[in-house]
């Protein structure tokens, strides 16, 4: 029976062992295993020679494949063994570089959209936006132009539109989901051809009047509702908006877009729906288009936009004297430059913290080849080559550099997946986020393993090279190396430290400017007719005198409207046509808090008598006449001659841009407008908050039948939901950066200062030796660092005052840290690199001079 | 210290592969004979296993340090049937060298006394 075993093991042995000493093997096996005792010591001979021939032959399979391979086997095999031992090693740096990576590409997977990435789908780089920049509004055309251009030999580049519709409501599975929908014109795949992952385009006849309706899914919508079950293309589900009420419709799915495409607007959020516009709808005269048109190669923008022109002179001619003018905008363009600024930044801060967590890894790698010197210098005294002995430093560098791409890309999958649900929807100071989708596709993981392989050839050929130099004895780290890299180290740490202070002051500082006005414990009541429209007039009135008359309103006011401009300001020290002119209702300046500076309120006379008093801002004021006092002034508005009665603080409605100069003028009955803004005591917010929201609505529904009312709680992030969504985006990431960058210098600087004590340790054993006190020795070490880190602190200052100007432009609002802000920077580095100094110091004081004087 | 630079001409030799090497000495033996004498050097402190015994005479074989040869003229008539092998030079010069080697690493290992 054993010896059947040792055949069929030796069967299984590569044909060149087998054949050459296979009857050789099998028979020394025999005769041998005769000359131990029979029983239990033949038994366990026999045992041991089988175990024995079972690796033999392993071995030869693997030496069969071949050789090298199977010593790099043994290296592998050697590397983990040792990763065993000395666990905490192998995850700190897998987990340095997981960090590192991880963000890397996250935020590259944020970055490649605005900065690499085409639009996704073919020739988008020949599609253009027109626009009309001498138009009255945000440069828009007229919807009647565009159809008078598509009437014309024109019709050939396009001019499609992507425009929001309506909100609504679809039923998924007995699941209320609010949607928002948006059209587009016929034919608009022929000009942008939007991705579509599954289902077909809109035919001429889905744009019918009367046609079913059917819409593209989102992707975002399709995965987060739909689960991302491709069997929804063909289904009908049931939908309720405003528009398909009196109809009652379902609409069906036809098609979902693909993970690549959001939106084209940059206003508003992204769709849900995207439907086919209706044909044969009455256009209003004010409705506003931004067409997009492509251009047939061989045509340029400028050749287009002449031509256009030229039409629209002749169909809608502009004033006499002068002519109509358009301007083409590249639609890539239009896409990424809102977040173009704040791709950038975040880019060179995450591969700053890249190059932190290699650097880091470098010194990991370093103090780990300086602890096994005894053994390298063991191996190659028993006659290991150098390249063998520099292979087992290489394979376990591969093994842990791989193992570190691996966590990097699952951190990076999972982080990045986590940035993309924080991505706001809505727009901040202009610039939306939304417009391009954050995609973990093949583009990252290949920089991602890119960057992987460069960190972990850094981390691995540096050292490795140092073993391949040594004879042996182990060598040192030159002290000017030393310094360099703890110099580069600081100096990186700075830079990243102190952008993601700026931006973080800069966004503290824009998320808590003076607004003017208070909203705390302010209700927002937004009366709506049976017609669907907000009421205006009476109306108004009426649902305010039922507001003032609730238990608990302390004031209640109506909202202001526009009513032209001014036309003229005696004395004035600016051009004042383009100011503003707001009606301002009854007790607008106590109900919102707002600072009177000069004068006084309008009383109650002056609104029904349509005095001819004005209350302006201090921007207007201080504008108008800067070196006089704006009380008593004249502007003149709506054909009518207005003294100031009163200055105020401007109120920021919006906190990106400028404070606007504003003249008010005491609203009449016909000015009224809701929503009614009521100042309440705590306890009807509480009320409120509690869903008893009827304290405010009964009187105003009770007063009139038919109108339904929305309230809403005034909250900083509900009046100002388009300017907070990018910081509030930006704020975690960045301080992830700092703190990260904190971390990995602290890191680095540790494993350094602690190498550079290992080398010198004999040396602290003389000094000590030789009367040196430990305070003295605990001088040396930190001394040591500290110059490095003071000379790469004031590199990375300086830098980071450079690169402040493209920071700039992602803060909002112009602010700029300044000194303080960099001096806090420059003090936290200095504490975190004493902090880390502080151990290794530590142990050179401890040095027992006899024990290392001994070791000689 | 050492001060002879090792290069890649004097190949190491793993724990088997010497004792082979030493147990051949001047003679040509076969396998049996080699896994006896190493026994009997070792008074049974050392055993080399047959799978091991002839996994090392193979790479001794490829790495030219060991060669077969015919059987001594005194062989048995059913020895005289077994491969010999005995050492070849570039095997003694290995030896020589494996056992300047093993000198070094004594003298490093007094760290440990």
């Amino acid at each position: 029976m054993w010896i059947t075993l040792c055949r069929w093991i030796l069967s299984r042995s590569p044909s060149s062992f087998r054949v050459r000493h296979g009857e050789e093997v099998l028979a020394d096996l025999t005769r041998r295993s005769a000359h131990e005792p029979a029983g239990l010591a033949r038994r366990r001979w026999q045992v041991a020679a089988l175990v024995d021939l079972w690796r033999t032959m392993r071995r030869e399979r693997r030496m069969a494949r071949s050789p090298l391979w199977a010593d790099i086997g043994g290296d592998v095999r050697y590397a983990v063994r040792g990763w065993r031992r000395h666990p905490a090693y192998a995850l700190t740096v897998v987990v340095t570089m997981a960090i590192g990576l991880g963000l890397a590409a996250a935020i590259f997977a944020f970055a490649d959209g605005y900065l690499f990435r085409p639009l996704p789908f073919p020739g988008g780089d020949r599609v253009y936006r027109v626009s009309d920049p001498k138009a009255q509004i945000a440069s828009a055309l007229k919807a009647t132009e565009v159809v008078a251009l598509r009437d014309t030999e024109l019709r050939r580049y396009g001019f499609v539109e992507w425009n929001t519709r309506d909100t609504g409501e679809l039923d998924i599975d007995g699941r209320k989901v609010s949607v928002l929908t948006y059209e587009v014109s016929q034919g608009f795949r022929d000009t942008v051809a939007l991705p579509l992952l599954a289902g077909r385009a809109f035919e001429p006849a889905d744009h019918a009047p009367h046609a079913p309706r059917v819409a593209w899914l989102s992707h975002r919508f399709w995965m987060k509702e739909f689960g991302g079950d491709p069997a929804v293309v063909g289904r009908r589900v049931p939908f309720a908006s405003l528009e398909t009420t009196a109809a009652g419709a379902d609409v069906t799915v036809v098609g979902i877009l693909g993970p690549a495409f959001t939106t084209l607007d940059l206003n508003n959020p992204p769709p849900a729906l995207v439907q086919p516009a209706r044909a044969g709808r009455p256009l209003r005269p004010t409705t506003l288009s931004f067409p997009l048109v492509r251009i047939p190669p061989g045509e340029t923008p400028a050749t287009v936009e002449a031509r256009i022109a030229g039409v629209l002179q002749a169909v809608a001619p502009a004033a006499e004297g002068d002519v109509r003018v358009v301007r083409l905008t590249a639609l890539r363009e239009l896409q990424t430059r809102g977040g173009r600024p704040t791709a950038r930044v975040l880019l060179v801060g995450a591969l700053l913290v890249l190059a932190l967590a290699a650097s880091s890894l470098i010194h990991l790698l370093l103090g780990r080849s300086a602890v096994r010197h005894r053994e390298f210098a063991t191996r190659l005294a028993l006659g290991a080559s150098r390249w063998r002995v520099v292979r087992v430093f290489l394979v376990e560098a591969v093994l842990l550099g791989g193992a570190g791409v691996a966590a990097g890309l699952l951190a990076g999958h999972a982080l990045s997946a986590l940035i993309a649900s924080r991505i706001p929807q809505l727009p901040s100071g202009g610039r939306s986020l939304a417009l391009v989708p954050m995609l973990y596709d093949w583009r990252v993981v290949t920089a991602a393993v890119a960057l992987g392989g460069v960190l972990v050839l850094l981390g691995g050929l540096w050292p490795a090279w140092r073993v391949f130099r040594w004879s042996a004895a182990p060598g040192r780290v030159p002290r000017g190396v030393f310094r360099g890299i703890l110099a580069s180290e600081t100096a990186m740490a700075t830079i990243v430290l102190a952008g993601a202070a700026t931006i973080g002051v800069g966004i503290f500082q824009y998320l808590h400017q003076p607004l003017g006005f208070a909203y705390e414990d302010r209700v927002n009541l937004v009366p709506w007719g049976p017609d669907g429209r907000v009421l205006r007039g009476v109306e108004a009135e009426a649902a305010l005198t039922a507001v003032r008359a609730t238990s608990g309103v302390r004031l209640a006011t109506l909202a202001t409207t526009a009513s032209g401009r001014v036309t003229a300001a005696p004395n004035s020290a600016s051009d004042v046509t383009r100011v503003e002119v707001m009606q301002m209702p009854v007790g607008w300046i106590e109900t919102w808090g707002v600072t009177l500076r000069e004068g006084r309120a309008f009383v109650a006379q002056e609104h029904v008598a349509r005095a001819d008093a004005a209350i302006v801002t201090d921007v207007f004021a201080a504008t108008t006449w800067p070196h006089q006092s704006a009380l008593g002034q004249t502007v003149v508005a709506g054909g009518a001659s207005r003294t100031v009665v009163g200055v105020i603080d401007s109120p920021r409605w919006r906190l990106s841009g400028e404070l606007q100069p504003t003249v008010y003028v005491p609203a009449d009955r016909e000015g009224l407008r809701a929503p009614v803004t009521a100042w309440v005591d705590r306890r009807v917010i509480a009320e409120i908050e509690a869903g008893q929201a009827s304290v405010l609505t009964v009187p105003i529904t009770s007063a009139q039948p038919g109108v339904t009312v929305e309230v809403r709680v005034q909250t900083f992030d509900d009046l100002f939901m388009r300017d907070v969504g990018e910081p509030r985006f930006q704020t975690p990431i960045v301080t992830a950066f700092g703190a990260l960058a904190l971390a990995l210098a602290g890191i680095g600087i540790f494993g350094l200062v602690s190498y550079l004590v290992t080398q010198r340790t004999r040396e602290f054993g003389i000094r000590v030796a030789v009367g040196a006190s430990r305070v003295h020795v605990w001088r040396c070490v930190v001394g040591e660092a500290l110059l490095p880190v003071a000379a790469g602190l004031i590199i990375g200052l300086a830098v980071a005052v450079w690169l402040g100007r493209f920071i700039e432009a992602t803060v909002f609002g112009a602010f700029t840290a300044g000194l303080p802000v960099l001096a806090g920077v420059g003090g936290v580095i200095v504490l975190a690199a004493v902090a880390a100094a502080l151990v290794p110091a530590g142990r050179a004081a401890r040095v027992n001079p006899v024990v290392v004087l001994r070791a000689d | 210290m050492a001060s002879r630079r090792v290069t890649d001409t004097d190949p190491p030799l793993a724990g088997p592969a010497l004792h082979v090497l030493l147990a051949l000495g001047t003679e040509a033996r076969h396998g049996y004979a080699i896994m006896q004498e190493i026994e009997e050097r070792s008074r049974g402190a050392i055993r080399i296993l047959p799978g091991t015994l002839y996994a090392t005479l193979k790479k001794l074989l490829a790495d030219g340090l060991v060669e077969e040869c015919a059987p001594p003229r005194n062989a048995d008539s059913d020895d005289s049937r077994r491969r010999y092998y005995r050492v070849s030079r570039a095997g003694k010069a290995a030896v020589k060298a494996q056992t300047e080697r093993l000198s070094l690493l004594v003298t490093l290992g007094k760290v440990f006394r």
